[in-house]
């Protein structure tokens, strides 16, 4: 047993453990809770970092291989804002990603199977590496991005429950409900996702992968399109991206429903799968 | 008055247009049509197709759709990008832009004086209006014409909108050119050190000796796609006279023969009545060694019986001897090359990084307009108001 296998192994641990005391705390208040589930957060970035570094040193220096791939992309889906702010089942479910990614990097170290990413060989050794290197940002962040999607999605949909429940409850009372001007900002409450930092950082990042393949493109072979599938798959995304962000003025469930897409597709990219 | 402009039919149509939501969905379109053909298998896109290639396609189109595979044909499935619906959503995509570009041009023209908020106020609750202007002006600017003050970040946020939009027109500018006037040629065989001229064109590509670089006429990409092994051939009768060599019966008698090895080659001494068979060893690993060649089996015959009198593999400049004939087998290094005329090239070059630049200078920088007014209370409109202010309005500043 190596210990990038161990390392996998306890992370996937840890992650476990930070879903289960996550809906521990939304269930029976822990105090506290918050805090532990910061600290075990970053515990597992820093373990799922440690062990990409050491199965990339295992492996093949020159490229990326699967393992040090899945567990850098997890890595970046698990690790945590700087402060300890976000409740107990959105945490839960910001790293339900991470538990994916981990548990694929772990089956893949059981039993190898062709996972190979995007291969960016066309372009040559350096420009190969830093295309490489920028996918797999780009699908850790895009992970990311799918566990925020999801923990907002469910926040807003308890949300939406309560103000419902208390707007019967209001109705059937008979009393008249008069609406402050301070809540009339329709964004607050139809949108089931406001656009986070993680969101905008990814989209940027996939818009600046694009371009430079699409420069190297054009610089190596002088055409704008090669028709690679990884890199035809990488375009659809972010043209899916950018749709979002353009109606992200008016947000509603298509921009949710978008940036899921987009960032699913980003991470299986990343993957190669 | 309100209601005739409204029903106006063409104002509708470019409220439409200019919408972002409009935008958005031709991206979608596009995007769906890229990843489908992603998942359906798409013609080889030379032309002519290369036969095998093409067999090839076909054989994995009817394994995978059987029976429907000629409908899929005839209705563009097989040959999404380069189909007419995806051509003309670029065509859409490309007006849209148009449109948004002098939409955007207008906005930035009237932003720079206070225009009038169309959405509804809210009121700001224990702040004073000159705290919250005064905060707002660090980062912005700030219009005021009583009672109604705008912030804003004019001209910024405002030009950087119309960088996507025109590199996004140049972009596509560029792809149009490329159509109409540009050219590839593919799988061109080259040989180290030997000028070629590219087929209908009078553009020419040198190689080096190792085949590893190239040199070619000014306004043209050329990409070495992969090395193909090759061999110079000779031979000698046992007086050292040089025996003709011969490709095919018809071809010229030539004291040597230069041969790319992309596939199984035949030559012929006639004086010596041997034919010589070269075949690469394409399964084994490249020896990355320059002086040696990728193994090549070597077959010589006795004609006319047709009978193999010797077989042997190469692996470097080899001399071969029949009788009293003795064949030289040198190594040549040949590369296959693509070569591209893209007169679009600086268009689209420039329209990445217009593109690059203003969609992460939009990111980055956002369009943020804030209107504020004082009546018997503070009330603002528009975007949020930054946190700076915010706490002004709380009045912990």
């Amino acid at each position: 047993m190596t210990p990038g296998l161990i390392l996998i192994g306890t992370a996937g641990g840890v992650l476990l453990t930070i879903i289960g005391l996550a809906l521990w705390d939304s269930w029976r208040h822990i105090p506290g809770a918050p805090r532990a589930l910061w600290i075990l957060r970053w515990t597992t970035t820093i373990i799922l970092l440690m062990g990409a570094l050491l199965a990339w040193q295992e492996g093949d220096s020159q490229s990326l291989n699967p393992v040090p791939r899945l567990m850098l992309m997890a890595a970046l889906a698990t690790g945590p804002g700087l402060h300890p702010h976000s409740s107990s089942l959105s945490s839960a479910l910001q790293v339900l990603p991470a538990l994916a990614l981990t548990e694929i990097s772990l089956l893949w170290s059981a039993q190898p199977s062709d996972l190979s990413g995007v291969s960016g060989a066309e372009f040559g050794n350096g420009i190969h590496s830093a295309i490489e290197w920028t996918t797999v940002l780009c699908g850790g962040l895009g992970a990311r991005t799918l566990g925020q999607v999801l923990s907002q999605l469910v926040a807003w949909i308890s949300s939406t429950e309560r103000e419902l429940g208390s707007w019967s409850d209001e109705e059937e009372g008979e009393s008249e409900s008069v609406s402050t001007e301070q809540d009339s900002d329709p964004r607050e409450n139809d949108s089931p996702v406001v656009p986070d930092s993680s969101s905008t950082t990814t989209y940027a990042l996939l818009t600046l992968l694009i371009s430079a393949m699409t420069l190297v493109n054009l610089w190596q072979r002088g055409t704008l399109w090669t028709g690679t599938t990884d890199g035809t798959r990488l375009v659809g995304a972010w043209l899916i991206w950018s749709a979002a962000w353009l109606i992200s003025r008016s947000p509603s469930w298509l921009q949710t429903v978008l940036i899921t897409g987009a960032a699913l597709l980003l991470t299986l990219t990343a993957l190669g799968i | 008055m309100i209601d005739q402009t409204e029903r106006d039919p063409w104002r509708m149509v470019w409220q439409i247009a200019t919408s972002n939501q409009w935008m958005a969905a031709l991206l979608l379109c596009i995007a769906a049509g890229l990843l489908l053909a992603t998942w359906l298998p798409q013609m080889p896109t030379s032309d002519p197709p290369p036969p095998a290639a093409y067999a090839q396609w076909l054989s994995d189109a009817q394994a995978r759709f059987g029976n429907a595979t000629s409908t899929m044909q005839a209705l563009g499935f097989f040959h999404v990008t380069r189909s007419l619906g995806l051509r003309l959503l670029l065509i859409l995509l490309a007006a849209t832009l148009l449109l948004h570009l002098i939409e955007g041009i207008d906005q930035l023209w009237q932003h720079r004086t206070v225009t009038q908020p169309a959405t509804e106020w809210r009121s700001l609750a224990a702040t004073s209006l000159p705290n919250v202007l005064g905060a707002l002006s660090h980062r912005h600017r700030v219009l005021s014409a009583p009672p109604l003050h705008q912030a804003d970040h004019w001209p910024w946020a405002d030009l950087l909108p119309l960088l996507p939009q025109t590199g996004g027109l140049l972009l596509l500018l560029g792809a149009l050119l490329t159509h109409l006037w540009g050219w590839q040629v593919d799988g061109l065989i080259v040989q180290g050190g030997e000028r070629t001229l590219i087929p209908n064109t009078n553009r020419w590509i040198v190689l080096d000796k190792t085949a590893r670089s190239a040199a070619h006429s000014p306004g043209i990409v050329v990409f070495i796609t992969d090395q193909v092994p090759g061999v110079r051939a000779y031979a000698y009768d046992e007086t050292g006279k040089p025996l003709a060599l011969q490709r095919a019966a018809g071809s010229p008698p030539l004291p040597q023969l230069a041969i790319a090895l992309t596939e199984e080659q035949v030559l012929a001494i006639p004086e010596a009545q041997l034919y010589i068979r070269l075949t690469p060893q394409t399964e084994s690993i490249r020896n990355p060694t320059a002086d040696l060649l990728d193994p090549i089996l070597v077959q010589m015959y006795q004609s006319p019986p047709g009978r193999l009198i010797q077989q042997t593999v190469i692996e470097e400049d080899t001399e071969l001897a029949v009788g009293d004939v003795k064949l030289h087998l040198d190594g040549l290094p040949y590369a296959r090359l693509t070569a591209v005329f893209n007169p679009g090239l600086w268009f689209t070059a420039a329209g990445v990084v217009l593109l690059v630049v203003g969609l992460v200078g939009c990111l980055i920088w956002p369009t943020r307009r804030i209107w504020l007014r004082e009546g018997e209370q503070v009330e603002t409109t528009g975007d949020p108001l930054p946190p700076l202010a915010q706490r002004t309005e709380n009045g912990e500043a």
